[in-house]
């Protein structure tokens, strides 16, 4: 991340920061505590209406050995909304993905550094 | 799209993108264009990791229309928005068809995010992310019906 970070733009980097680091731990609970309830659930209730909105995108690697030792290196692409309620920033949606080659062969570009 | 915005911001929202999606159908780059912002960041499905500037996005677009002939479909389904002040994030489920030049049938599923600002009294496109998912035992992307199966709670997840 680049760039100075001032009020609430610092806030999110600063959960961005902490979400990163929950996925290296292999921490479940921190990756998702960061994320609205709408977010894995299907809510009864309509979600809060909030005056704050904020997306984020980046360009992500995230690598490691599954548990048969295969090795798992992908660089994604990754779109996060977040909004604030009461007072906390939450990610209300999360977009990763990877292209896909138009050769015809339809194989998605995971060997694609950004 | 069902209009049931919960905000008159939404409400805008939902109108931009029911017009940004009806010169989709048309094909009109110079209409679609218009409603990106000029230094708007494309994730879009296809080779390419990102694009920088609506003047590399527009050239790219434009080789993938010269592929097709016609109108094509475009419907969206989904269509969940979070708004608020000068921002707002949508997300939907587009489904496309198209024609190619030899008249063969192209159809697919594709996940769509669309991040606005609001400019000078309207709204810009500042981020777009568009793909499909794949399975991670083909390497394949997957266009169709075929992409809820990974939606499952008990799916096996291979990244």
């Amino acid at each position: 991340m680049t760039g100075v970070r001032h009020g609430e733009e610092a806030r999110i980097a600063a959960i961005l920061g902490n979400r990163a680091a929950a996925l290296r731990a292999k921490d479940a609970v921190g990756v998702v505590s960061h994320q609205n309830d709408d977010f894995v659930l299907f809510s009864l209730a309509p979600p809060p209406v909030s005056d704050a909105v904020a997306f984020c995108h980046s360009l992500n690697r995230r690598s490691g050995t599954m548990t048969g030792g295969t090795r798992n290196d992908l660089r994604f692409r990754q779109t996060l909304g977040l909004r604030r309620v009461d007072d906390r920033w939450t990610i209300v949606h999360q977009h990763e993905s990877v292209p896909f080659y138009m050769d015809g062969s339809d194989r998605a570009a995971v060997d694609r550094a950004p | 799209m069902s209009p049931t915005p919960r905000s008159a911001t939404e409400a805008e929202i939902r109108a931009v993108i029911d017009g940004w999606a009806e010169a989709t159908r048309n094909q009109d780059l110079d209409a679609i264009m218009a409603y990106h912002a000029p230094e708007v960041r494309t994730f879009d499905c296809h080779s390419v990791v990102q694009f920088r500037g609506a003047e590399s996005y527009r050239a790219f677009y434009a080789a993938c229309l010269a592929h097709m002939q016609g109108k094509m479909d475009f419907d969206i389904g989904d269509l969940d928005i979070a708004a608020g002040g000068d921002l707002a994030v949508a997300h939907f489920i587009a489904t496309c068809g198209a024609t190619g030049l030899d008249g063969s049938r192209h159809e697919s599923r594709l996940r769509a995010t669309l991040c606005l600002e609001r400019r000078d009294g309207g709204w810009r496109i500042t981020h777009a992310h568009w793909s499909a998912p794949f399975d991670p035992m083909t390497g394949k992307a997957m266009f169709g019906d075929d992409a809820g199966a990974l939606a499952a709670p008990d799916s096996e997840c291979g990244r």
